[in-house]
């Protein structure tokens, strides 16, 4: 099987180049990632990312034949030869296959992703009806590979300002929780031209998610949700 | 980058956005001409039936569509319809054929 591989070593050369491989897959070899690490064993100075092997962790996410994906997850099958991986596009590359997600983890930490209840600390938990817990189901899944934001355009544009797909799905998520109580700040943070409306519903989010999950979506409801409290 | 079928879409309409201001500056400076004078009107006249007239006539409605479906597939969504990786392809790739085919009709339509 054929590989063409982004190589990117500071150490050596300042330009990045594709490098190709030829792997013999032995049987059982199902999964992208199963390939990259016999390749890996042919030459250690290739860098990638992985940990969980199985689409929970998220890291091993990159652009695979154009598309991003997470390698754990792509058969190998449905992939044509040469199978071309890059780093995730439009994030700086520290190495190979590694991108620096800073920004995406920025922006992702400014939607506070977190439970927000000043008041007081129940004994022992804070309830939820089944009803208002399906209302998480969708949002809750994320693993913040940042497959969708690194294939939005918005975001490549401004990703100082534009939130992103993940960070947007993750402030809907909380914004849908009963047990959050500062939906109005959470509002008031993204009524901005930018944060928020700088989606223009391309849906590139919804069409890589390796899970499935719709990140355009939950942007149009955050969208609903500003356009009624102003009504 | 391999850009999904919605990201086409996206980006033509945007483009066809542009190429609409332009050509509805150009339009308007036809219509003037035809009324300013019965010479004006004559010189308009040969120029919608010339023999490219239809091709030229086609893109211009093609400009028109694209972007019309583009927006109505954008009011779509805009009332939480369409979402979803499969009707997002499908409702794109809908604007992108039924586009074409208004202009294709147009060509053949042309008097």
């Amino acid at each position: 099987m054929r590989f063409q591989i982004y190589r990117y070593q500071p150490e050596q050369s300042d330009q990045p180049y594709l490098q190709d491989y030829t792997l013999d897959i032995p049987p059982g070899t199902v999964m992208l990632l199963d390939a990259l690490m016999l390749l890996k064993a042919q030459d250690e100075s290739l860098s990638f990312r992985r940990s969980c092997r199985e689409g929970v962790c998220g890291s091993d996410a990159m652009n695979i034949n154009g598309r991003n994906g997470l390698a754990c997850i792509t058969r190998l099958k449905d992939l044509a030869e040469p199978i071309t991986l890059r780093p995730l596009p439009g994030m700086p590359v520290i190495r190979d296959l590694i991108v620096d997600l800073t920004s995406f983890y920025t922006q992702y930490r400014a939607v506070r992703p977190w439970l927000i209840d000043e008041g007081p600390e129940p004994e022992i938990e804070r309830r939820q009806s089944p009803g208002d817990r399906d209302q998480l189901d969708g949002l809750y899944e994320c693993v913040l590979c940042a497959c969708c934001t690194t294939s939005c355009p918005s975001f490549w544009w401004n990703p100082d300002q534009f939130l992103g797909p993940a960070a947007l799905l993750q402030s809907y998520r909380f914004l849908q929780d009963s047990r959050d109580q500062d939906s109005g700040q959470r509002l008031d943070d993204l009524e901005d031209p930018y944060r928020l409306y700088r989606c223009h519903t391309i849906m590139n989010c919804t069409d890589v998610c390796p899970k499935g999950l719709d990140p355009a979506r939950a942007i149009a409801g955050i969208k609903g949700l500003l356009a009624k409290r102003r009504l | 980058m391999r850009l999904p079928v919605g990201a086409y879409a996206s980006i033509l309409h945007r483009i066809t956005g542009l190429l609409l201001i332009v050509l509805t500056g150009l339009g308007l400076g036809l219509l003037k001409a035809s009324l300013q004078s019965a010479s004006g009107f004559d010189a308009v006249t040969a120029l919608l039936v010339q023999p490219s007239a239809p091709f030229f006539g086609a893109l211009v409605v093609w400009v028109a569509a694209q972007h019309l479906y583009g927006g109505l597939r954008h009011l779509t969504l805009d009332v939480h319809q369409g979402f979803g990786r499969g009707a997002s392809r499908r409702s794109a790739a809908l604007v992108l054929v039924l586009a074409v085919s208004t202009a294709l009709g147009a060509a053949l339509l042309w008097p």
